[in-house]
């Protein structure tokens, strides 16, 4: 199915839709920031200090407690929503669906008014959407993004993030669409993203042949990035080893998350992605 | 080493496409993967073992190409020697003997299992019969290579009681004179424990078993000396290198009682022999046993029967009955032969027309009688022609000393056996049967010149009820496994069984009777009973094994054949090579 497919663009109306009711109503610059400033939305109390605006000073409870609070509201700005779309070869299987669940993400970003820009991820950073702002630019969000092709030989997520952080010094929400299955490792990518300042989010991709191990007996195990050829004798004793080396590698990345305050979902690829859309929307720290 | 079948060896050929082909079988799938590094990371720990996984293909190939031989080789039937592979004629003996027991097997089951190796090494290109042979040969298989009809034909090879017939083997020598050798070798399978005998030429004995020591009844009688008194008689042969004393005993066949016991000192290799004097011994079955284990059971047991006098009812239809009278109370008296009885007389002595009876001694014919007619003038005397040479009734007369005074002129009835006759053919002494009667008609006058005192008179009444009773032959009290033997009488037989031990066993109502099993046989006609004992009385089965050299040992391959060793090996390297490729194909 098409990006553009009318029906596709059906199910991303359904699932805006569902992100508004999550977000309760305003669609400019809605998403909520944790940074403090004027803004309608009650966000917590503070003490004043020299040089707050005092309009913003709670006299009711200075009258109850005789202490000079103002009331903190949310800012509501225009957010820059940055999606680091892996394209390596890796993603082979699940790069249709991987690219469904980016578009989905970018269109609810793009009807929320925020400026959604769709960088690739291979052995260097590529930019798939420069840079996109309203309703108006979700046709052309969509066909860029599927013009999107795999490529490269060396996925590198490190130097990415760090062309990345250099390319964009405007802070804003980073979601990493990739399998993370990156020889190098993923942590230093994440370190850098988070240490520049956005809200990270990580979108876990997987084939559930990469979770098992379906094939036994000899193979030639060729890696699809590097074409790099294995002769190997696979045993369910190899299979177990190999889903434990996964298992592993997840929870690395399940722990590397946790630890930096980085929002992760992880997924397969044989689960419908609006089901993932509408979970993540719900369970919110994404969008809601 | 030679071969059966060297063209199969041009299979090898076949080797080169097998193993193109197992280079192409051997390549593994190719199989992208998202993670390779991870699979890295996997077989690095397995890096100890590349050497084998090199070499295991090469291995695998190994295996492939060893099990391929080792077929071909099966193929070709390979032999060890000069690859002659001649047919075989097994003959097995079953004779008593073989049923003697060496080291706690018998002497058949021995032979059997050396004729099955044999049939087994056989491997589908030779050929095999299989005979048995006691009192004559039998041939259970006719020459095949089928090796399952062959071991059927041994299995059904059953222990016999009967001896070698030292002639049984003639046959033997026929073939063995048209047979090339190198064709088909004759194998006797022998414990070389029977009557001398000759083996034919060509012939290959083969000795299985027979060197445990042995002692055996080699013959055996019970008779009366008189009534309530009978005397045994037993003697034994021995093949022990020892001499020893033995202890004999007679026991009742049906309950078991003893009824004698007795010690004789049998020499080392000798044959001893005494007669014991029973009194008071009962008629009935008996059995004679020979204390102690030795090689062969059979032997150590003679059934005997000791037969009650079963003397012919008979009657005496004349006007002068006292001579006739007088000589049925003689042999009343000197063996039971007669008892005189009125009614129910099975044998009447008569003159003139006789009367109704089984069986009919009649003089002086005269009158109707289905046994003559046309009875006419007397005849002129003169010598009497011999119409039946040898016959029983006058075996034991000189015709010429009768003068046959008073013979008429008659008619026999058809069917008639005339043994003496008139110079007219008018018959004067013969033998015929009407409605199921019989008798013997003497054409004479016995009270004439004295006949009834003359010592001929006794003796054509003797002869003349014998034959026509059926009491010709003295019966025995025992016989010898392979004899025949007649039931005395001529009714029919009614029950006829077989005692072995506690078993009692039914046997065809027929006469004469087949003695093949030891055991106490027992006969009824409807009014008399026989008791008949069965037993091995073979010196050679039991004694010592027939002199001479041993026979040189038989060169013959036996157990699997290489062929079949070739095959197993090809099945075992298949059975490796898919081990591997079981490992290959699924892990």
């Amino acid at each position: 199915m098409s990006l553009t497919d009318p029906a596709f663009i059906k199910q991303l109306d359904a699932l805006n839709l569902l992100a508004r009711r999550v977000l309760r109503g305003s669609l400019q610059a809605d998403r909520r920031t944790q940074r403090r400033g004027t803004g309608i939305t009650f966000a917590d109390y503070a003490p004043y200090n020299f040089g707050d605006d005092y309009r913003a000073i709670d006299w009711k409870i200075y009258a109850r407690t005789e202490e000079l609070l103002i009331k903190l509201f949310e800012v509501e700005e225009d957010t820059t929503v940055y999606i680091l779309f892996d394209c390596s070869r890796s993603m082979g299987p699940k790069f249709d669906y991987a690219r469904k669940l980016a578009a989905a993400l970018g269109y609810i970003a793009l009807n929320g008014l925020d400026r959604v820009v769709v960088h690739s991820i291979t052995e260097k950073l590529g930019t798939i959407v420069d840079s996109a702002r309203g309703r108006g630019k979700v046709f052309p969000f969509l066909r860029d993004l599927e013009a999107a092709k795999t490529s490269g030989v060396d996925t590198d997520f490190t130097a990415c993030a760090r062309t990345f952080q250099a390319r964009n010094r405007k802070k804003g929400v980073v979601l990493v669409v990739s399998d993370f299955f990156f020889p190098k490792g993923f942590e230093e990518g994440l370190r850098f993203l988070q240490w520049a300042g956005h809200d990270v989010f990580a979108l876990q991709v997987n084939d559930p042949q990469d979770l098992e191990c379906p094939w036994l007996g000899d193979l030639e195990i060729e890696c699809v990035e590097t074409s790099a050829v294995q002769r190997v004798t696979i045993s369910e004793k190899e299979a177990k080893i190999y889903r434990e080396a996964v298992a592993a590698w997840n929870e690395s990345l399940r722990v590397e998350c946790s630890r930096r305050g980085v929002g992760l979902a992880s997924t397969t690829s044989d689960v419908p992605f609006e089901v993932v859309i509408q979970s993540m929307l719900r369970k919110g720290g994404l969008v809601a | 080493m030679t071969f059966g079948f060297p063209a199969f060896f041009w299979a090898t050929l076949a080797l080169l496409p097998l193993v193109a082909v197992y280079f192409i079988k051997t390549r593994p799938r190719r199989q992208q993967v998202n993670a390779f590094f991870l699979w890295q990371q996997v077989f690095q720990q397995k890096a100890s073992n590349s050497l084998f996984q090199r070499l295991r293909n090469l291995l695998s190939l190994l295996l492939v190409a060893l099990a391929f031989l080792a077929a071909v080789f099966a193929l070709t039937r390979p032999r060890v020697g000069d690859g002659t592979a001649p047919d075989l004629l097994i003959v097995v003996d079953r004779s008593a003997s073989m049923n003697g027991v060496d080291d706690g097997k018998s002497r058949l089951v021995r032979a059997k299992e050396l004729a099955g190796s044999w049939i087994t090494a056989l491997g589908g290109s030779q050929r095999a019969a299989v005979a048995t042979v006691s009192s004559r040969i039998e041939y259970r298989a006719n020459l095949t290579n089928h090796a399952k009809l062959l071991r059927d034909a041994l299995d059904g090879i059953e222990p016999s009681d009967l001896p070698l017939d030292p002639h049984a083997l003639d046959e033997l020598a026929l073939l063995s004179s048209t047979n090339d050798s190198s064709k088909t070798r004759i194998l006797f399978l022998t414990d070389r424990h029977s009557a001398p005998m000759t083996i034919p030429t060509g012939v290959e004995v083969v000795s299985v078993g027979g060197q445990s020591g042995n002692a055996g009844i080699q013959a055996a009688d019970l008779h009366w000396d008189a009534p309530g008194r009978a005397t045994l008689y037993a003697s034994l042969v021995s093949d022990l290198p020892e001499a020893r004393e033995v202890e004999l005993e007679l026991v009742a066949a049906e309950t078991g009682k003893l009824a004698h016991l007795f010690s004789m000192n049998l020499p080392a290799r000798g044959e001893a022999s005494d007669s014991i004097p029973l009194q008071g011994i009962e008629p009935g079955a008996w059995l004679l046993r020979l204390r102690g284990s030795d090689a062969l059971a059979a032997d150590d047991i003679a059934p005997l029967g000791l037969n009650a006098p079963q003397p012919i009812p008979v009657q005496v239809a004349s006007k002068n009955p006292f001579f006739f009278q007088q000589c049925i109370a003689a042999f009343s008296r000197a063996d039971s032969l007669f008892e005189p009885i009125d009614d129910f007389a099975r044998l009447s002595l008569a003159e003139g027309p006789p009367p109704e009876t089984e069986t009919t001694i009649v003089f002086s014919p005269s009158g109707e009688s289905p046994f003559w007619k046309d009875v006419g003038a007397e005849l002129a005397p003169g010598a009497p022609e011999v119409a039946s040479k040898d016959h029983a009734l006058i075996a034991r007369i000189d015709p010429a000393l009768l003068a046959f005074d008073g013979a008429k002129k008659l008619t026999a009835p058809a069917g008639s056996v005339v043994v003496l006759a008139h110079a007219d053919g008018t018959p004067l002494l013969y033998t015929c049967s009407a409605n199921g009667r019989r008798a013997v008609v003497l054409n004479f006058d016995p009270s004439r010149e004295d006949f009834f005192l003359s010592p001929w008179f006794p003796v054509l009444v003797h002869d003349a009820a014998v034959l026509l009773t059926g009491r010709e032959n003295t019966f025995p009290s025992t016989a010898a496994t392979g004899s025949v033997v007649e039931i005395p009488g001529t009714e029919a037989v009614t029950a006829a069984t077989l005692r072995q031990g506690d078993k009692v066993s039914p046997l065809p109502l027929q006469t004469p009777v087949s003695v093949d099993r030891v055991g106490n046989y027992g006969f009824s006609r409807n009014s008399t009973n026989w008791q008949l004992g069965g037993a091995v009385f073979s010196s050679g089965e039991s004694g010592p094994a027939a002199a001479g050299a041993p026979p040189p040992e038989v060169k013959l391959a036996s157990g699997w054949p290489l062929a079949a060793w070739f095959l197993l090996a090809a099945l075992i390297a298949l059975f490796a090579e898919e081990l591997l490729y079981h490992r290959r194909k699924v892990g």
